[in-house]
């Protein structure tokens, strides 16, 4: 168990690390704020089967579908920028 | 009725001071000089209904602090005192009134002047018919603050500023004083009306011998232990009492320039001549005076205090006719012959003859501004010019000037059956009666003949300069420019009514008041004054006339020093002017009275007015005001909060990560914080 937890802390502090490192790429730190909230759906999961309870993972599922929805408005963020100033 | 003539004042200040501007300079000088009149006129009937039918009066308007325990009105009490007190104050002011309509006619701000004349008025007014000690001291306080505005009249002129602030600097001793005494009657009986204080000095005084008899029969051990408490009250409020006394002392002494705080009088000749004539004849200086014959019960009943009340009167009398003689000035001769008479009043009430002083009072207030006004006649007439030494052979071009000096001066010294007269020498007469009261204690003994002493020379030097001032001004040989002479300017009849008026009343007013007020069996004071005089037995009257030759002293010196020194200034006139020349300790001698006894003004004065405003600029103001509190209070506020504001510019970068990186480091400050918390 501890050692799954730890796992999802891994993740978040690649995640942490690569919005406080990355200074030059969104895409890179898009992609971080994903991986922050995948090592929280990891949490609700693994604490789902531990107690065995299904709403965090209904919950888990309406974090993907608001993590999916985020990133997509992220990214056409990304775009519309592009194209106005040609460079991100 | 009673409360006409505080009305009246009051809308004489007020019509002329915020309306007067609507008529012009002459309308508003008689305006005034009719509502001072209407108020006078009902000072009259005021005198008739209290004093000669005997009726006090006490006037409670309306409740000014009521807090349960505490309570304060206003609330007028006319008795013989005030009524004869009122006479005096409005007669006085009505003659300022009527002078100063021709005489300040010329003066841009003349409206301004007539009603700050009405607003002295009004506060010498509350002041002399107060009923509690807080009305009195809006009266003391109002009059010292007009003191200021009339002194400073003539603003434009730096001597003017300086005497007037002067002035309420040495009355704020006074003033502070005479809060403390309050602050006392306070903490004593919780209230400051006057009837209350009255009747608890009494009784006071009356448990305080109580307990010394009962504490000489019975074993005192014994009521030690059972009174312990109690004695311990009255002894406190013994010395209590005896505070309030000395507190009262020193308001007095600020306020009637007596000496140590005699200096802004003089000084106070700055202002134009009727202000002088209506601040020392009947209303600023008197209300020292006025305090100590009110209070004149604590005086009497309290001992040891009337040593201090003669020591200062008689040195004040002594040290004013002194520095009189050597002044070349005419106003301020005549100061200091104020200044010497007041101190005469003060003797009185220290004397334990408070008739006598107030007797004197009234007098003197006639006889003073008489003088004053017949002085600014002259002055007004030969170009401004107050210099005695550049007038002379005046006989001739102001003969009214000359009868008005004559008939003041005559008053003044005492001269057999003029009003001064009948009052200074019964003062003077007041010594031997006191003499049998202290015959115990061999101090205060010789202590009186001293004063005494003291007293017999003043009158003695009084002559002097009264005699200085009418030589001079009216006989020598006239030195001064030509052209002014030319430019002689006659004061119109408005002015002379006053002169004449109380040029009649000072040759007979002390006659008439004698028996009325100061007579053996007079009963006037009925209640307002402690008379020692009805407590006479016929010894001392036998001592009276036994001494009749030495009791009138005073008389006889008077009339030899007249012949004398006129005779000595025709004959050895150049030959002491010869002497002061030259013998440097003459004339240094001559320096030290002229210079008004050098270390009072200059050694004491001035060093304690110096360092303490230096004291109060850079300790209070530099290092305390502008210093600690600034910091601490605006600037101070102000000044770190625009620091930290440009210290926090530095982290708004406009960088996300930076953000960021503060988000978690805040999170993992928290989270340290909670587990070692928890831990």
């Amino acid at each position: 168990m501890i050692l799954a937890l730890f796992l999802s802390f891994f993740l978040f502090v690649i995640g942490v690390a690569g919005i406080l490192l990355s200074r030059k790429n969104i895409i890179l730190i898009i992609m971080s704020l994903e991986l922050l909230l995948l090592s929280c759906n990891y949490n609700y999961i693994l604490f789902s089967v531990y107690l065995d309870d299904l709403i965090g993972q209904v919950f888990a599922l309406l974090i993907l579908s608001v993590g999916a929805s985020e990133s997509a408005v992220g990214l056409a963020l990304v775009i519309s920028y592009y194209r106005t100033y040609k460079y991100i | 009725m009673y409360l006409f003539p505080l009305y009246i004042t009051l809308i004489s200040f007020v019509l002329s001071f915020f309306f007067g501007r609507l008529i012009n300079n002459l309308y508003a000088g008689i305006l005034t000089s009719i509502f001072v009149f209407s108020g006078f006129l009902m000072s009259l009937f005021i005198f008739y209904e209290v004093v000669i039918c005997q009726s006090p009066v006490l006037i409670n308007c309306i409740s000014w602090i009521n807090i349960g325990v505490f309570e304060l009105s206003w609330a007028f009490y006319f008795d013989s005192l005030t009524a004869s007190m009122l006479i005096v104050v409005l007669g006085i002011s009505l003659c300022a009134h009527v002078y100063s309509i021709e005489y300040m006619l010329h003066d841009t701000h003349q409206i301004k002047f007539m009603s700050y004349l009405s607003l002295f008025t009004l506060f010498m007014l509350i002041l002399v018919t107060s009923s509690n000690f807080i009305i009195l001291f809006v009266g003391w306080e109002g009059v010292g603050i007009c003191s200021y505005l009339l002194i400073n009249f003539w603003h434009t002129r730096v001597g003017a500023n300086k005497s007037a602030i002067m002035a309420m600097f040495v009355n704020k001793i006074g003033d502070i004083s005479l809060l403390l005494g309050f602050a006392c009657i306070y903490y004593l009986i919780s209230t400051f009306d006057f009837s209350i204080f009255f009747l608890s000095i009494t009784s006071i005084v009356n448990v305080a011998h109580i307990f010394e008899r009962y504490s000489r029969l019975v074993n005192t051990t014994l009521v030690f232990v059972l009174n312990n408490n109690l004695l311990y009250i009255v002894d406190n409020a013994l010395l209590l009492l005896f505070l309030i006394g000395l507190f009262f002392i020193v308001g007095a002494v600020g306020k009637s320039a007596q000496i140590g705080l005699h200096t802004w009088l003089p000084e106070a000749m700055e202002g134009p001549t009727p202000v002088s004539s209506l601040i020392h004849a009947a209303t600023m200086v008197t209300a020292g005076i006025f305090l100590i014959i009110r209070t004149n019960i604590l005086f009497q009943m309290i001992g040891d205090l009337f040593i201090i009340i003669i020591a200062l009167g008689s040195v004040t009398a002594f040290m004013g006719s002194t520095i009189g003689i050597f002044q070349a000035d005419i106003k301020k001769i005549i100061a200091y012959s104020t200044c010497s008479q007041l101190g005469y009043m003060f003797l009185a009430c220290g004397l334990s003859g408070y008739e006598f002083s107030i007797y004197h009072l009234v007098n003197h207030a006639f006889f003073k501004a008489l003088l004053f006004l017949v002085g600014g006649y002259i002055i007004h007439a030969i170009n401004n010019e107050q210099d005695i030494r550049k007038m002379g052979g005046l006989l001739r071009i102001l003969p009214f000037a000359y009868i008005g000096i004559v008939i003041g001066s005559l008053s003044l010294l005492g001269f057999p059956f003029f009003s001064g007269f009948f009052s200074k020498e019964k003062i003077i007469e007041l010594f031997f009666s006191m003499y049998e009261n202290v015959f115990s204690n061999v101090y205060y003994f010789n202590s009186l003949i001293f004063f005494q002493m003291l007293v017999n020379i003043a009158v003695t030097f009084t002559v002097l300069y009264s005699i200085k001032i009418v030589v001079y001004v009216f006989f020598l040989k006239y030195v001064n420019n030509k052209k002014v002479l030319i430019n002689l300017h006659f004061s119109s009849f408005v002015t002379i009514i006053p002169l004449f008026l109380l040029s009649i009343l000072s040759i007979c007013s002390g006659y008439f008041l004698e028996d009325m007020m100061v007579g053996f069996s007079t009963d006037i004071w009925n209640g307002s004054i402690y008379r020692a005089l009805n407590e006479f037995d016929m010894s001392n009257i036998n001592y009276f006339e036994f001494n009749y030759l030495s009791s009138k002293l005073p008389v006889y010196s008077i009339v030899y020093f007249i012949v004398l020194f006129i005779i000595l200034f025709y004959t050895c006139g150049s030959l002491l002017y010869y002497v002061k020349v030259m013998y440097p300790w003459v004339h240094n001698f001559y320096i030290f009275f002229n210079k008004k006894y050098l270390f009072f003004n200059k050694n004491i004065f001035y060093p304690i007015i110096n360092n303490t405003f230096r004291f109060s600029y850079n300790s209070m103001y530099l290092f305390f005001d502008k210093g600690i509190i600034e910091i601490i209070g605006p600037f101070g506020m102000v000044k770190s909060i625009n620091k930290v504001v440009v210290s926090n510019i530095k982290l708004q970068t406009g960088l996300v990560y930076h953000y960021f990186g503060f988000i978690v480091l805040s999170i993992l400050f928290f989270i340290f914080i909670v587990t070692a918390y928890v831990n």
